[in-house]
């Protein structure tokens, strides 16, 4: 008799045991769950923001090609040469050569009249594709529009906008 | 039976205790300040843009039109333009207003203020220059900065941007 309320009083500790157990593991499981959720929502802001900066160099990569860049300046990345940009636009060769649905080069802080071969130099955009259908919210990147004077160059501030298919 | 329930309080004590000292915790860890800033891709661009922005101070001969970055070596060694002005007054004019075209910055709009410095370096000194600032930041921010070489040191530029 002694023997069977030994062993019970054993059993009821071990079993006290195991609910601690159970509750402490439960306990541990939920605060783990509520930072996943916490990190993780910063996380996604984070992948956010990577993927803007990505697609702002990739439209800002579109200034460095031999069609846009400006090359009197030195080294300078960042610079267009607008003078070859308005030559481009009439171009039939190049209608389509960039395979992007929307590629405007404008003035910053200038009304955006379209340039045309009455108004250029004052004139405030470029159009070079508008295809308005399937595209993605167009993103733009800050570059210097360059063009020759009789004095030399001079570069103002504009940006290049750029605009993806929808997948 | 007494025994029991004294152990369960205490456990159910541990457990609200450890329960409140991890919300302390996390509530420590994950406060955002509403004055964090944001390294920005669109503001370094902006910045490094504005270098090459001619401006209206002629400095060696009365049509050679420097540009911002040739301004602020001119201003950091106190040179003035070719017509007397002095390069830095030429300078911060020219920046707030690459910056007010840049950004749209109006009062109610997207963009409530900007705050630019640039500092001349040199090995571990930091020489202040100008700044040029327009508005309270009271949101989030974003933030860059782009150097030039100037002298034997460098000129660093950064700028911030705040929206509402």
């Amino acid at each position: 008799m002694l023997l069977r309320v030994g062993s019970s009083r054993g059993q009821m500790k071990i079993q006290q045991m195991a609910f601690v157990l159970i509750a402490l593991v439960l306990f541990l499981v939920l605060a783990g769950l509520f930072v996943l959720t916490i990190s993780s929502s910063s996380l996604r802001q984070k992948a956010e923001l990577q993927r803007e900066a990505q697609a702002l160099e990739q439209v800002r990569k579109l200034a460095t090609s031999p069609e846009f860049s400006f090359t009197s300046s030195g080294d300078c990345e960042s610079c267009i040469d607008l003078d070859k940009v308005f030559a481009l636009k009439e171009r039939a060769s190049y209608k389509g050569f960039w395979k992007l649905p929307l590629i405007k080069i404008i003035k910053t802080g200038e009304d955006l009249v379209e340039c045309s071969e009455l108004n250029y130099p004052n004139c405030g955009a470029i159009t070079l594709a508008n295809q308005t259908q399937n595209v993605v919210a167009p993103r733009g990147a800050f570059v210097a529009l360059c063009r020759h004077t009789n004095k030399g160059y001079s570069c103002e501030m504009g940006k290049i906008i750029a605009g993806f298919e929808t997948t | 039976m007494k025994k029991g329930q004294e152990e369960i309080v205490g456990f159910v004590l541990i457990i609200v205790l450890v329960a409140i000292a991890l919300v302390i915790f996390l509530s420590i860890s994950f406060r955002s300040s509403g004055n964090e800033r944001l390294e920005s891709t669109d503001v370094y661009q902006f910045v490094s843009s504005a270098m090459e922005i001619s401006t209206d101070c002629a400095l060696a001969t009365s049509e050679d039109y420097a540009q911002v970055k040739d301004l602020l070596r001119a201003c950091q060694l106190g040179r003035n333009c070719y017509d007397g002005k002095e390069s830095c007054e030429v300078l911060k004019i020219k920046l707030a207003d690459i910056i007010d075209r840049g950004w749209q910055v109006q009062d109610q709009g997207n963009i409530a203020s900007y705050y630019w410095l640039s500092e001349y370096v040199i090995g571990e000194t930091r020489e202040k220059m100008f700044e040029v600032k327009k508005g309270n930041c009271t949101g989030s921010s974003y933030g860059s900065s782009y150097s030039i070489p100037a002298q034997a040191g460098r000129i660093d530029n950064s700028l911030v941007v705040c929206r509402n």
